[in-house]
This record gives structure tokens, C-alpha cells and sequence, in this order.
């Protein structure tokens, strides 16, 4: 019993002593009553500690929770300031994007308006065109350029317009010189086309274009957008009479 | 002996202030500024050892560290304050000081409110009992 009480007063002036450091410490007046009024809570909550520790027995975990809480709580009312490296990796994201989102825009465009130019100027049915963009650096910026252009004619039989019959002999007799333009072309780009030797049939459903056609192809383009003959792929769809 | 060395660089920074601020007050305000923010960095060194000593004292008595934690906090905050606030008016913003003051005053209030609950938890225990 008087050990305790001996415990509980010896708490009691450690903390009077200390609040009254702490009032040596303060800086100015205006804090003081402040102060004061938190040590004063300290004082009481020592001197009233037995009753506390009977009621609700281990209170000093639970003020320490309490404060740890309020603690925590600050944070997050903060506002948060993006720093200028947040704004700018947010830039260059939001660059990034937006030089995409041109590309394909550019590419869809340039596949229409290449689409149109072959169909209206040579009457012939066109599949599909298929503009691959490289971004090339100039000076400080980044600009695109065709990469290559891969052109799709659907199946002779399919085909209306110019395209008619008469090509299907065609192919079979130019086979031989066809070859040349094809793989050449093929090299620089798609793995589909595969031709081999002396054949005009490519394995996976893909037959050789007629040479003067995809050369007058060729010229189109190159006429039009500027783009070297050896970027244009041109291929067919097999036709199932083949 | 550092008051000596506070004291002379008080006096010196003061006798510049004065040849200056004739010619450009916005230099005057700025040596003001650093000499105050040099002796108060070159104190808070000192500060520190009494800081140990209360440490040693809490420790000794078995007080929990909490409530030393929650009195260190408040005199960091009552010194920053003092000090951020004391720049503010030299440069003649007596408004922005004493808002800044008001924010020590409310982070101090803050610290209260764990004390205050437990408190006040204990004696609304304490009133069915007592009725």
C-alpha cells in the first residue's frame, strides 16, 4: 500500500516538475496558457490515475491509441501538393498519349484516303490498306513517317471492276517474273507471304498480284504520299477457284 | 562563450540593417531574416541537452512516455510558431503572424483532445455509480 502510494506520488511531482520546465521552455506568452492547459490536463489525468485504472482499467493504452489515432487523422486531411516531377511524368504521359492517339488517327486517314485513291483511279477493289507509322526524330521532336504500306486486294472471283477472268491466266503465266517484285518486297515486311522459287501461289491463302497492277499501285502511292516502292506490300486473297 | 558570438552577430547584423535600409529595405528584411534563422538553428543544438534531461527525468519516475511526447510536441510547435510568426512580423505582415500564432494555438488544442476523451469517458463512467 505504500509502495503504491509512494508509486502514485512520485508521478504526480515528475509531472508538476516537468510542466514546469516545459513553462521555463515556452517561448512567449501567448502559447502559455495553451500550454498550460494541456499540462494541466496531464496533471489531472496523474493525480486522478487510481481512480481511472478502477473504471477502466489499462487507460493509458487507450490514450495512446487516442493519440496515435490523431496521428494518423493529419495526414490525411492534408492537401496534397503534386511536386513539378509529378506534373511533368503526368505531361509526358498525357504527351505520349496524345502523339498515339495522332498516329492512329493519321493512320486511319492515310489507309482511307489511299483506299480511295487506288479504287477511283484504277477501278480496282481494294480490301483493305494497312499504313504502319515509324516516328522518327527530328531535331527536338518526334515525327511520323510511313513505315510501310500493305495492301490487300480480295480474291480475283470475289472482285468486281477491272479485275476480271482474263487475270487468272495471267498469273499463271507471268509467275515466273512475278517472283522477283514479291520478294523483295516481302523482305521488308510481313511474315504471311511466304513465296518460294518458281511458284505464284504464296501457302497461306495468299496469291502473287498481278505485276502491272501492283506497279501501277506502286506508282500511285509513290506519286501521291511519297513513299518508296520497296515500303508497299502488296498481296491477294487466294481465290476459291484456285 | 557563445553569447558572446550570438550577441556580436546581433550587433553587426543590426548595424548593417541600418546602413542598409536606406538604400534597399528588401536586403535589410532578408539579413534580419537569416540572422534570426541563424541563431535559432545554432540554439536548437542546445536545446537538445535540456530535451535529454527531461527525458532522464521522465524515465526515472516511471511517467508514461506519452505524456512526454505530447509536451515535447508542444513546445516544437510553440517554438516554431514563435519563430515563423517573429520573421513574418519583421517584414511588417503583423496579419499573417498572428494567423500563423492561431495555427499553433489550434495544433496545440489538438494534442488535448486524447486527454480531454479519456477524461471525460472516466467521469460519465463515474455518474451511473455515483447516482
Amino acid at each position: 500500500m505504500i509502495a503504491w502510494l509512494s508509486d502514485w506520488l512520485k508521478d504526480i511531482i515528475a509531472v508538476i516538475m516537468l510542466a514546469a520546465f516545459v513553462e521555463l521552455l515556452l517561448p512567449n506568452k501567448a502559447m502559455l496558457r495553451y500550454a498550460r492547459l494541456v499540462i494541466g490536463l496531464l496533471i489531472l489525468l496523474t493525480i486522478m490515475s487510481p481512480i481511472l485504472r478502477l473504471l477502466q482499467g489499462d487507460f493509458n493504452a487507450k490514450l495512446k491509441e487516442g493519440i496515435t489515432h490523431w496521428d494518423q487523422l493529419e495526414p490525411q486531411h492534408e492537401v496534397k501538393m503534386p511536386t513539378l516531377i509529378d506534373i511533368q511524368k503526368k505531361a509526358d504521359e498525357l504527351n505520349k498519349q496524345q502523339n498515339n492517339d495522332a498516329a492512329v488517327l493519321m493512320e486511319q486517314t492515310l489507309e482511307a484516303a489511299m483506299k480511295d485513291a487506288v479504287v477511283k483511279q484504277m477501278k480496282l477493289a481494294v480490301e483493305a490498306v494497312d499504313v504502319s507509322l515509324n516516328w522518327e526524330k527530328q531535331g527536338q521532336k518526334l515525327t511520323p513517317t510511313i513505315a510501310s504500306v500493305l495492301v490487300t486486294l480480295p480474291a480475283e472471283k470475289a472482285g468486281p471492276a477491272g479485275t476480271a477472268e482474263p487475270n487468272e491466266e495471267d498469273v499463271k503465266e507471268v509467275s515466273a517474273i512475278s517472283v522477283d517484285v514479291d520478294v523483295q518486297t516481302e523482305t521488308g515486311g510481313t511474315d504471311k507471304q511466304q513465296a518460294e522459287a518458281g511458284k505464284s501461289e504464296a501457302s497461306d491463302g495468299w496469291v502473287q498480284v498481278n505485276p502491272t497492277e501492283s506497279k501501277e499501285i506502286r506508282s500511285l502511292l509513290a506519286e501521291g504520299w511519297g513513299i518508296r516502292s520497296a515500303n508497299v506490300q502488296i498481296r491477294q486473297r487466294a481465290g476459291n477457284s484456285d | 562563450m557563445e553569447i558572446i558570438q550570438i550577441v556580436g552577430l546581433g550587433l553587426i547584423a543590426t548595424i548593417l540593417i541600418i546602413v542598409v535600409r536606406e538604400q534597399k529595405p528588401l536586403f535589410a528584411f532578408l539579413l534580419a531574416a537569416f540572422t534570426g534563422l541563424f541563431i535559432f538553428i545554432f540554439l536548437i543544438g542546445k536545446i537538445d541537452s535540456v530535451i535529454k534531461v527531461l527525458e532522464d527525468l521522465a524515465n526515472r519516475s516511471g511517467i508514461p512516455s506519452i505524456y512526454l511526447k505530447t509536451i515535447l510536441k508542444i513546445i516544437g510547435i510553440a517554438y516554431i510558431v514563435e519563430f515563423g510568426a517573429q520573421i513574418v512580423r519583421d517584414a511588417g505582415q503583423e496579419s499573417i503572424a498572428s494567423r500563423i500564432e492561431f495555427a499553433g494555438k489550434v495544433l496545440i488544442l489538438v494534442m488535448a483532445v486524447p486527454i480531454i476523451s479519456v477524461i471525460v469517458e472516466t467521469v460519465i463512467g463515474l455518474l451511473p455509480a455515483g447516482s
